[in-house]
């Protein structure tokens, strides 16, 4: 075996996973054992196969929306890219009709994950939601001593985020390569 | 009695891969511990320990990793250091005779670096006993350090989280290191790679945990958002409490850019007799193979220039630390000042965090630095001082509720250092061998042959030294390729011979004392966890 190469995944069992790589794509990657593929080959004939084509249904369980992908190639993984961070999102492998894309209930249904929030939810703030604990006592508190009513407004905060932490975060992001987008 | 307006939190991840080799005695990836020991665990050590002697104050916190523990406990590698200092005692020996008559500049460098080696020598044999974790543990014991925990094989969680077994497991075995070495539980946790998903909180307050640190965006990206920033914790539903990276302040010392490393007055990394110098002279201090490597005996300076750098003056160098140390400080009390007005009272915490290797390693000159740092801080003002994250949630108790965002350290943010799709079946043997290592808890529960305890021991281990990130960030970034995959094959095949002849009842013993041998990690580990 070349030194720079890995052992190939060969465990004749079915597992789809997916995981995030970056901002905005997710890594599908998949093994699918030869007793599961036979019991298609068994019941719908040897051009199972040859007669659909795979597809990867990515689904976004938050907002409900689907997106469908072709896969043209044989391959065990596919790198997705998706729209809305913060959502949680599900990925189907399955076999349909080359021609009249007919399910044949070939599916296998990968793990749950979520995507990362991108941004600081400066818009989203809301006085009324920001909550204190005691973290010796369990204490659950509205506010402490150091933010008291009409304190910390969304103005205060806001200018927190602009004077210090965005030009160090940016120049920071610049450096690291870090993508929005 | 100062008039602290705010806190400066340096943490620093004290971490390498498991590499331990005893089958052979010249193993060029186990230099990797002895050039940190040299380079940064020693100086760090005697800067810490001056400062106690001269009865300065001051916190630092550091994470150092199970399988640093382990490798810094071997007595294989005690002795392995031992040769190594030896070896490089012996060069520095045969340097000095060779620049004596011809170069003034590399004789009296040479000399320094025989100082240098051979009072490695001195400390580490005839001080320490070859024992650097009492070192730590001493430091920790007198209120100088808080040293926290890691996960157990530095496992990067957002890769592993598909089956949450994974989780428990790096986090349990990370804890339970901690408490063999230190003899108490850890109240932080540096988890691998900054790398955070919410599956990681449960277990995180389980093992009781009181915190851990997050990349700068897993703070501020927080929901909702945290209204002081990174300049406070935040603290997670379940309760657990989150410091965010202060990327400003860390920049500072840790880019090779715009921070302080890459000044002209310090010493150049890259070049290093290894490469320099005649072949045959340098040969019995590279590879056994002949392959060049680096010594640790450089004689340059930072410079633009590749080829005709300019000497390297201690004298300067020392200096130009002084300047940053000083700038660092002045800086840091800028900030605070700036954060203040912002926190309403409560005084601001600058979290910067580094790995522990910057420090003696990469920049040669940052144990220093940092020793001048604590006296600037200690002795010249009075408006900042040094916390721990420990310290400060004792002292700060009231803490904004936010979910943390999921992130990591890594270039862009998230898990693309890690991942690559050209590496999918990697992920594929991590998700099916965690499957497997689940199956065979639940089938051997009430196991008792001590055989076949003993192999479904390390089983766990395989698949856990598999789960290390190193390899995948080796991969990723093109560097120590050979070895990373030799280290990723070599756990998938113990791993999956050992699954079958636990299976088939047919375990080898000698195979298993092999590896049991090699692979000598985290031997309090009992497989039933992943039941």
């Amino acid at each position: 075996m070349n030194k720079l190469e890995v052992i190939k995944a060969d465990y004749n069992e079915t597992k789809l996973s997916i995981l995030i790589t970056e901002v905005n794509w997710l890594l599908a990657y998949w093994t699918i054992s030869k007793k599961y593929n036979n019991r298609f080959i068994k019941k719908y004939g040897e051009d199972f196969f040859e007669r659909t084509k795979e597809i990867l249904t990515v689904k976004n369980l938050k907002n409900g929306t689907e997106e469908k992908i072709e896969l043209k190639e044989p391959t065990n993984n596919y790198y997705i890219k998706f729209n809305y961070s913060d959502s949680i999102y599900q990925v189907e492998l399955s076999r349909v009709g080359k021609q009249d894309d007919k399910d044949y209930g070939y599916k296998i249904i990968s793990n749950k994950i979520q995507s990362p929030n991108i941004k600081i939810l400066i818009d989203d703030y809301n006085k009324s939601k920001i909550k204190f604990k005691n973290i010796k006592s369990g204490e659950e508190l509205i506010e402490t001593k150091y933010y008291k009513k009409n304190e910390n407004s969304k103005e205060d905060v806001e200018k927190l985020y602009n004077d210090l932490i965005k030009p160090a975060w940016n120049a920071y992001k610049k450096e690291n390569g870090y993508k929005e987008k | 009695m100062k008039n602290v307006k705010g806190y400066l939190s340096m943490v620093l991840h004290t971490h390498l891969p498991f590499v331990n080799h005893p089958e052979d005695d010249n193993h060029i990836e186990e230099q990797w511990l002895y050039e940190a020991i040299s380079e940064t665990y020693l100086p760090l050590i005697k800067y810490f320990k001056m400062l106690v002697e001269e009865k300065v104050q001051f916190r630092i916190t550091m994470s150092l990793t199970p399988p640093l523990l382990e490798m810094l406990d071997n007595k294989v590698q005690q002795e392995k250091y031992i040769r190594y200092l030896q070896k490089h005692i012996e060069l520095c020996q045969k340097e000095i005779e060779r620049t004596k008559y011809t170069n003034n500049q590399e004789n009296e460098l040479a000399r320094y670096y025989y100082d240098r080696y051979s009072n490695d020598l001195y400390m580490f044999k005839d001080v320490f006993k070859c024992e650097l974790i009492p070192q730590f543990k001493f430091l920790q014991d007198v209120g100088r350090l808080e040293i926290i925990t890691c996960c157990a094989t530095h496992g990067f969680l957002p890769m592993l989280y598909i089956n949450e077994k994974n989780i428990e497991v790096q986090i349990k075995y990370g804890v339970e290191t901690y408490k063999k070495y230190f003899g108490r539980k850890p109240r932080g946790i540096w988890l691998a790679e900054c790398g955070y998903v919410p599956e990681v909180e449960k277990y995180l307050k389980k093992y009781e945990i009181e915190y851990f640190l997050t990349e700068m965006h897993g703070v501020i990206y927080s929901k909702p958002v945290p209204v002081y920033g990174v300049y406070s914790p935040i603290v997670t539903p379940r309760g657990v409490a989150v410091f965010g990276r202060n990327v400003g302040s860390t920049m500072e010392v840790w880019s090779n850019t715009t921070g302080y490393p890459g000044d002209s007055n310090y010493r150049e990394f890259t070049r290093d007799i290894g490469y320099d110098l005649n072949y045959e002279y340098i040969k019995p201090y590279i590879t056994h193979d002949g392959v060049r490597i680096p010594t640790g005996i450089k004689y340059y300076r930072v410079s633009d220039k590749m080829d005709n750098k300019d000497y390297y003056n201690l004298q300067r160098a020392k200096e130009t630390a002084e300047t940053h140390a000083y700038d660092y400080m002045q800086k840091s009390i800028k900030q605070i000042k700036m954060a203040n007005e912002y926190t309403k009272g409560k005084p601001p915490i600058i979290v910067s965090m580094q790995d522990t290797e910057l420090y003696g390693h990469w920049w040669y000159e940052g144990p220093y630095w940092l020793y001048i740092l604590i006296k600037k801080i200690y002795y010249d003002q009075d408006e900042i001082d040094f916390i721990t994250p420990g310290e400060y949630l004792d002292k700060y108790t009231e803490l904004q509720v936010c979910e943390p965002a999921i992130s990591s350290w890594g270039s862009g943010g998230t898990n693309a250092q890690w991942m690559e799709c050209e590496y999918a079946d990697i992920y594929i043997h991590l998700d099916i061998m965690a499957k497997r290592m689940c199956k065979l808890a639940k089938k051997y529960k009430n196991e008792t042959d001590k055989l076949k305890i003993r192999a479904l021991n390390q089983c766990a281990k395989e698949l856990l030294l598999l789960q290390t990130s190193d390899w995948y960030f080796n991969l990723t970034c093109y560097r120590v390729m050979e070895y990373s995959y030799e280290r990723i094959n070599t756990h998938i095949e113990r791993f999956n011979k050992l699954y079958e002849q636990i299976k088939d009842d047919k375990i080898d013993e000698e195979f298993l004392k092999d590896i049991e041998w090699k692979d000598s990690i985290l031997n309090d580990l009992d497989y039933r966890i992943y039941q």
